[in-house]
């Protein structure tokens, strides 16, 4: 699987060396480095940013991704559903990709320095950014990203201090599931899963992962505005405390919390679920199959999220990196891959080539207000960004509070 | 009335593998019951299936580094406990057990964070060599209990004798010992294999961009695509594994209580 | 003895093999030692070596403001852990489930094993054994999903239960504890059949002898016998049971100590935390262990 020839090695450390010093990101130490990863991202200077390649060179032979189920096919689920195999041939760059489950899986595998990207959500991004595991991007070496919507680019969460640290993938938006066979009238509002609840008690599903109780402060933001929610990601104790309130007493009408997609899938099919947040990919693995379902996005907005291909500051093979971090927001892969998965391309010349011609609309995927309402999924982080100041509530609280409010 | 306890426990025992083996031939891809069609389409997407292969090659890699270390080390600590007195002799075999016993995701952690910390002349990558170790560490029990079981039934007074009539201590290793620890150390290296193959927490930890059998299951399960054929991929090594199981079994039935270890610790 | 070995060799024809050998065989502590060397130094350097750097870790803290670990000695995890009564609630929880899967198991295995050991034939009993071991190649993963599809709504039990009007329990704690037992039972025959094994015909006969029946010769003489092979047994049972998390996670919504682990290990970086509450677990099992050997389990493994 992995050739180890002495010259390959010794090319490969010195590049890794390379890049690790200047990133500072010499990971192994990030329990030793207490300042060490934050100053990672400040070390912007006029100039090129450290850890940035500055040129493209010659591919290294192959190049190993994490990447959310589906993102990266190359045939083998479905013959049909191919975007890999003809980069492989292009670029001589074979794709080992290692499915993430979650975002924690994605920053625990990072952080072993062993591949060269990651397809990561906003959640995770800031974290690995943060702990120096990824390395700034080279814009210019990326042809295909002029292409890219401009609501797109520039994201907080993957650039810091006007330094990109991705291309990004797609968006989309959580969205309100149920069987419409169950849940009458047909829902246009996440209260059916918070105080409207009721009815369906013990067949409510949520997402099984801290960042989840952004959704609750959605929720709080429109119901409860003297909260003075702005942002579901920077949350003070006092939002902190309403929002971990509300999904307490959620707790008690949900059946089961889904992480993987396949128990959501058959939640829903074997009738444990009838109501919950899902993705737009499930609901259409349920309809294939002939599962009586529909999702829509409810009037208070919803949680969403963005996908970044970055690549790691250890990374073996960045030149390969590179290559598929253009490829796949080339128009051609990113309108085979998003409507595969069922969210909106990064690529505006993606939506001439989806197989569905309504695919952007359906998406909304360069209509701007429609992702005003979208809330990316963001690591939340102490500092709250505002005059509030470094009173925010950082993911590891986030976290505890997930464990207590699971019970 | 104990033949019928027997066949109800039995019965228990393999209920689920039924489901898994009636699932293979599921026609659709979700997991309703009752099922409605049956086709042998996912038998043919496994053999095809270039992940599956490159996973087993891994696993029967992995499985196979990890058993000859801890046959190595596994054998060394059983003859020093069972034949000589020492300090702390007692405490070897809790130190062996405790791989097997503390929670698989603490020796994960452990050892994941010791090889992503050592120093760079000893750096180690994570990938098949550290998947052997982890393994490894776990298996040693196996065979430890296995030969310190044969040994005490086995008596010292003939490696003796084999002294005195003018043996040296290689000489006596090979043609008393070693025949005598002989099927003790294949049921042990057998079971340990048995361990290895099966494991999922520690690898999860140590394997890096690797992917054993188990893992790669663990990442198509959450596929919907994929599912049917992870459940043909479990009934081919389900009756596949009859052979050496068969053969282990045979071989534990002589040392009887060594057998049970082997077992144990399987599925984590 | 050495003089006459030395001079029983001849000088010229020794090999260095044979003289490496004598030296060994003259000086039994070295070979101990040569023979510990290996397995020790792994054991003890590599695994308990990465354990104690571990449980170092559980009195680091994680730094809010920048999210990296800093090596600040102090108790706060450990308080932490104390003040909130979810981790109080969750250990017990585990622990709880954990006891109760080994005694069904021990339950279901006894008559079993007391089957193969005593009454079966040599031939029935080998096929026995191996129908024993066989679900133990089957993955893990795949027969945890295999009771999901028994257990779920519209899943095997319920269609099974439906006609007599009952249902069965669904997801949750009462699942994990079904799917634990199933899982672990096949390490809790194996030890208590060999137990049952070593126990001599003879003991029964002369009991049954005495004016035993058969259920008090049960009580009497056959439990008290295999107790340290059922000790054994429970190691494994107890012990899996306690760090797993994947089948939480499957098969119920509830939290286990391995799913707050794992947790807080992902994106939370939180490593001192988990470390803390990882202790728990390590804790119990080292306490089990000590236990368990009193009782002879280790002779019986």
């Amino acid at each position: 699987m992995r050739k180890r020839t002495v010259g390959r090695r010794a090319a490969a450390l010195l590049a890794t060396g390379v890049l690790c010093v200047m990133a500072a990101g010499c990971g192994d130490d990030d329990e030793d480095e207490a300042g060490g990863g934050a100053t990672t991202a400040a070390e912007t200077t006029a100039g090129t940013p450290e850890g940035m390649l500055d040129a493209l060179g010659e591919g290294e032979g192959q190049v190993n991704l994490i990447a959310w189920a589906g993102y990266v096919e190359d045939g083998s689920t479905d013959p049909k559903v191919d975007w890999v195999t003809d980069f492989e041939k292009e670029t001589g760059c074979q794709v080992n990709v290692k499915t993430g489950n979650t975002s924690d899986e994605m920053v625990t595998l990072m952080r072993t320095g062993q591949y060269d990207g990651v397809s990561a959500s906003g959640d995770a991004s800031l974290r690995l950014i943060a702990a120096g595991d990824v390395a700034p991007v080279n814009l210019d070496l990326i042809e295909n990203y002029e292409n890219v919507f401009d609501g797109l680019k520039d994201q907080p969460h993957n650039t810091v201090d006007d330094v990109p640290y991705g291309v990004p993938h797609g968006r989309g938006a959580n969205l309100l599931q149920y069987r419409t066979d169950v849940v009458k009238p047909a829902p246009d509002s996440w209260a059916v899963v918070w105080d409207k609840a009721g009815p369906y008690k013990g067949k409510v599903t949520a997402y099984d992962s801290p960042i989840y109780i952004a959704d609750a402060a959605v929720y709080l933001k429109a119901t409860q505005p003297d909260l003075g929610i702005e942002d579901p990601y920077e949350l003070d104790q006092e939002q902190f405390d309403a929002a971990v309130e509300l999904l307490k007493q959620q707790r008690e009408n949900i059946g089961e919390y889904w992480s993987d997609y396949t128990k959501q899938i058959a939640a829903f099919t074997g009738g444990e679920s009838v109501v919950g947040t899902t993705w737009q990919v499930i609901t259409n693995v349920l309809e294939g199959e002939n599962v009586p379902v529909a999702a829509v996005l409810p009037k208070e907005g919803s949680t969403g999220w963005s996908d970044t291909w970055m690549i790691s500051s250890k990374a073996k093979n960045p030149n390969c990196m590179y290559m598929w971090m253009n490829h796949i927001i080339s128009p051609e892969a990113n309108a085979a891959a998003t409507e595969y998965f069922g969210e909106a391309p990064s690529s505006k010349e993606a939506c001439n080539l989806t197989a569905n011609k309504d695919h952007c609309t359906i998406f909304h995927a360069d209509d701007e207000e429609y992702f005003e309402q979208i809330y990316y999924w963001k690591t939340p982080q102490a500092d709250c960004g505002d005059d509030r100041g470094e009173v925010c509530k950082d993911y590891s609280e986030w976290t505890q509070a997930w464990t207590e409010i699971k019970g | 009335m104990l033949r019928g306890l027997t066949s109800l426990t039995l019965a228990f025992i393999y209920l689920p593998l039924l489901v898994i083996f009636l699932y293979a031939f599921n026609d659709r891809r979700s997991l309703v019951w009752p099922i409605e069609g049956l086709t042998t389409e996912w038998f043919g997407r496994a053999i095809d299936n270039p992940g599956v292969r490159d996973a087993l090659l891994v696993s029967l890699k992995a499985a196979l580094g990890a058993t000859l270390i801890a046959l190595v080390l596994g054998s060394f600590a059983a003859m020093a406990v069972a034949r000589y007195r020492f300090f702390g002799r007692d405490a070897i075999s809790f130190l062996v057990i405790l791989p097997i016993a503390l929670p698989g995701i603490v020796t994960g952690m452990a050892l994941n964070a010791t090889f992503r910390n050592l120093p760079e002349p000893l750096g180690v990558d994570l990938g098949l060599f550290t998947i052997m170790v982890g393994h490894a560490t776990f298996c040693i029990v196996v065979v430890y209990n296995n030969v310190v079981a044969r040994l005490r039934r086995t008596q010292p007074s003939l490696g003796e004798a084999s002294a005195d009539l003018g043996a040296d201590t290689w000489q006596t290793f090979r043609y008393i010992t070693f025949p005598q620890l002989k099927t003790a150390l294949l049921a042990g290296g057998l079971l340990a294999f048995a361990l290895s193959f099966d494991e999922v927490i520690v690898t999860t930890f140590t394997a890096g961009p690797d992917q054993t059998l188990p893992i790669w299951i663990l990442n198509n399960l959450s596929r919907p695509n994929q599912l049917p054929i992870v459940n043909v991929v479990a009934v081919f090594v389900i009756l596949l594994s009859m052979i050496p199981v068969y053969f282990a079994a045979k071989l534990s039935g002589e040392s009887a209580g060594g057998g049970a270890t082997g077992v144990a610790g399987g599925a984590r | 003895m050495s003089s006459s070995s030395e001079g029983l060799e001849a000088p010229s024809g020794e090999s260095p093999g044979r003289r490496l050998s004598t030296f060994l065989f003259r000086h039994p502590r070295l070979r101990v030692g040569l023979l510990l060397a290996p397995p020790l130094s792994w054991l003890l350097l590599a695994y308990l070596g990465s354990l104690a750097v571990l449980f170092l870790a559980a009195f680091w803290r994680l730094d809010p403001f920048t999210s990296q670990v800093v090596h600040d000695y102090g108790f706060q995890n450990f308080q932490q852990l104390w003040e909130s009564d979810v981790y109080r609630r969750i250990t017990f929880r585990t622990i709880g489930i954990a006891a109760a899967v080994t005694v069904t198991d021990v339950l279901l295995a006894f008559p079993i094993a007391f089957y193969m050991a005593k009454v079966a034939s040599p031939r029935t009993r080998n096929l026995l054994v191996v129908a024993v071991l066989l679900p133990l190649w089957g993955s893990y993963l795949v027969k945890v999903y295999a009771w999901r599809i028994i257990l779920q709504e519209n899943g095997i039990l319920n269609w099974a239960l439906d006609p007599f009007g009952l249902s069965g329990p669904g997801f949750g704690n009462v699942a994990t504890w079904l799917v634990f037992s199933y899982l672990w039972l096949p390490f809790m025959i194996l030890p208590v059949y060999a137990g049952l094994e070593r126990i001599p015909n003879s003991m029964l006969e002369a009991s049954a002898d005495l004016g035993g029946k058969g259920l008090r010769t049960l009580w009497r003489v056959v439990l008290p016998l295999a107790l340290p092979a059922i000790a054994a047994g429970s190691i494994f049972t107890f012990s899996l049971t306690l760090g797993d998390y994947i089948t939480p996670q499957l098969v119920s919504s509830t939290q286990f100590i391995g799913n707050v682990v794992y947790i807080n290990v992902g994106v939370a970086n939180n490593l001192p935390f988990a470390a803390a509450f990882a202790i728990v677990p390590v804790l119990v099992m080292v306490v089990y262990l000590l236990v368990a050997r009193r009782v002879g389990a280790f002779d019986n493994l």
